[in-house]
């Protein structure tokens, strides 16, 4: 029955997510053209337009609208699929389908989180892909492999470890940061639609509340071993930490993986709980 | 064998307010059932309870000796009172999903009965007519092969025409293992199918007994009673 869960979910989120993600890739080519011709194309031309403050304008303009159209993709993915489309289908009208289908709430919260995952994933890498597609030239690609090596080599004196180990292990964190972040979400839907009225203010609510509670635990624990941890975000700070050791990485490291796993954790058995027990559809 | 329905001291609250109060009852196989009583007096939150959509404030319930879940929505085909397709599916994308879903759905026999209503299974429900939306709805719901079925409010937007083939249908779609529970109204249109009517009128049972008997006992119509015993 999850396979089955899984394709009509992918079938109905398909139907945003990939006009809007083709959205994006056309927004890409059009920008590279663009690119291409203004800039790469004639060194003596990118002096003329740098001193003529009409082309200046023009070019922040189509930035400003690129990096926009950028960060919308992203929000609408995020939020359609971790807030919206869970909600949707399984606390409104859409509800009483889905909760008469003889399958369980286990089930239901598994295809959601799966295909919400893959969906997110696709769409970081394309967003990724953007950015690089848009900007990549001979030159940059000429000093790609000198970049990265500085990039690597230094990666110990920032993160106490060697990158080889380090990035793997951050992708990982990252990883286990967004599967729990959207258990977290689909808990506080779920509590807050089993009230009996105020079911978004009530989800709201919880999920103020528990974010700013683990945020308080993540200082706590930054405040005791001096070190700053919280989820991916210790992939941010953990380099303003000026003594990087493998024990403080491998510390934090940890502490940020069982944060997640265990509030990942948490949350998937407090949503099967309630949807299982106190559904509430009114 | 077991009983097909089983409430026993079921009460449900929202809030402060009480919808279903005490409420023992249980229901046999083969017969429809028709679940009647003003607006308001917890029709539609029996039936969603006995569907698992709602969780009880207290007592129980069983479908075939089991509490509502997967194995109890197996056995239960349910019409809600509203009209729960996505409105961008179309009618095949819905026939897909029942298939996919129910193992007791019979695709041809859906088929057929859109093509008897002439409903376009290519298209989309959100160009349909309310009344249309409904009938696609019951004819998904009637086409599986059910234990019980729990319609509610099925003929409400439905035209005259159409109430009958649906009635018709509601008839002979069913067989002696199963039971039909229809939450309406519209008594006087289901009358002649009803095998046992319950009256029920805030969260109350006011009577359960079968059609013959109330026309032995009372020498009235289910209808004539009905408007008795509701009087306002």
């Amino acid at each position: 029955m999850l396979g089955k869960l899984i394709k009509n979910e992918f079938k109905a989120v398909n139907r945003l997510m990939i006009p809007l993600h083709l959205g994006l890739i056309a927004v890409t080519i059009i920008g590279r053209f663009y690119v291409q011709l203004t800039i790469f194309s004639n060194p003596a031309r990118t002096l003329i337009m740098s001193e003529n403050i009409w082309f200046a304008i023009l070019n922040g303009t189509l930035i400003a609208f690129y990096i926009m159209a950028l960060l919308a993709v992203f929000l609408i993915t995020a939020i359609y699929l971790e807030i919206l489309r869970f909600r949707k289908n399984l606390f409104t009208d859409e509800g009483y389908l889905m909760h008469t289908l003889p399958v369980t709430a286990a089930e239901h919260i598994w295809s959601k989180l799966i295909v919400c995952v893959i969906w997110t994933i696709i769409d970081s890498v394309l967003v990724l892909l953007s950015v690089f597609g848009l900007f990549v030239n001979m030159e940059l690609l000429r000093d790609l492999p000198e970049g990265l090596s500085v990039l690597f080599s230094s990666f110990p004196e920032a993160f106490g470890v060697s990158a080889g180990v380090g990035i793997p292990l951050y992708l990982l964190l990252f990883l286990a940061d967004s599967v729990s972040g959207i258990l977290i979400i689909y808990m506080c839907i779920a509590v807050g639609h089993s009230f009996h009225s105020h079911k978004i203010l009530s989800s709201v609510g919880i999920y103020v509340g528990i974010t700013t509670i683990s945020s308080i635990a993540g200082m706590i624990f930054s405040g005791i071993t001096g070190m700053i941890s919280m989820g991916s975000m210790s992939l941010v700070t953990a380099s303003e930490v000026t003594f990087s050791s493998p024990m403080t990485f491998w510390m934090s490291w940890t502490f940020s993986m069982v944060f997640c796993i265990v509030m990942g954790i948490a949350s998937f058995l407090l949503t099967n709980y309630f949807m299982k027990k106190k559904l509430n559809l009114e | 064998m077991e009983q097909l329905l089983n409430c026993q001291n079921l009460s449900k609250q929202y809030g402060y307010k009480t919808a279903l109060d005490n409420i023992s009852l249980s229901l046999e196989r083969g017969r429809i059932i028709g679940l009647l009583g003003p607006n308001g007096s917890g029709k539609t939150t029996l039936i969603k309870l006995i569907n698992g959509l709602l969780a009880p404030s207290s007592g129980s319930i069983t479908v075939n000796g089991f509490a509502p879940g997967p194995e109890t929505k197996k056995i239960v085909s349910y019409l809600p009172e509203r009209t729960y397709f996505n409105s961008w599916m179309k009618v095949t994308d819905i026939l897909d999903f029942f298939c996919d879903f129910y193992d007791d759905f019979d695709r041809k026999r859906a088929e057929d009965m859109l093509h008897r209503l002439s409903i376009d299974p290519n298209e989309r429900l959100s160009s349909m007519s309310k009344g249309t939306k409904e009938k696609v709805q019951l004819i998904m719901v009637m086409s599986r092969d059910a234990q019980l079925y729990c319609l509610d409010e099925p003929i409400g937007g439905v035209d005259p025409a159409a109430r009958d083939y649906i009635l018709q249908t509601i008839i002979t779609n069913y067989n002696e293992n199963a039971s039909v529970l229809i939450s309406t109204h519209l008594i006087a249109d289901i009358e002649n199918v009803l095998d046992d009517v319950i009256f029920i009128e805030n969260g109350h049972i006011r009577l359960h007994a079968s059609v013959d008997e109330i026309r032995e006992q009372e020498r009235k119509s289910v209808d004539a009673l009905f408007r008795e015993v509701f009087r306002c």
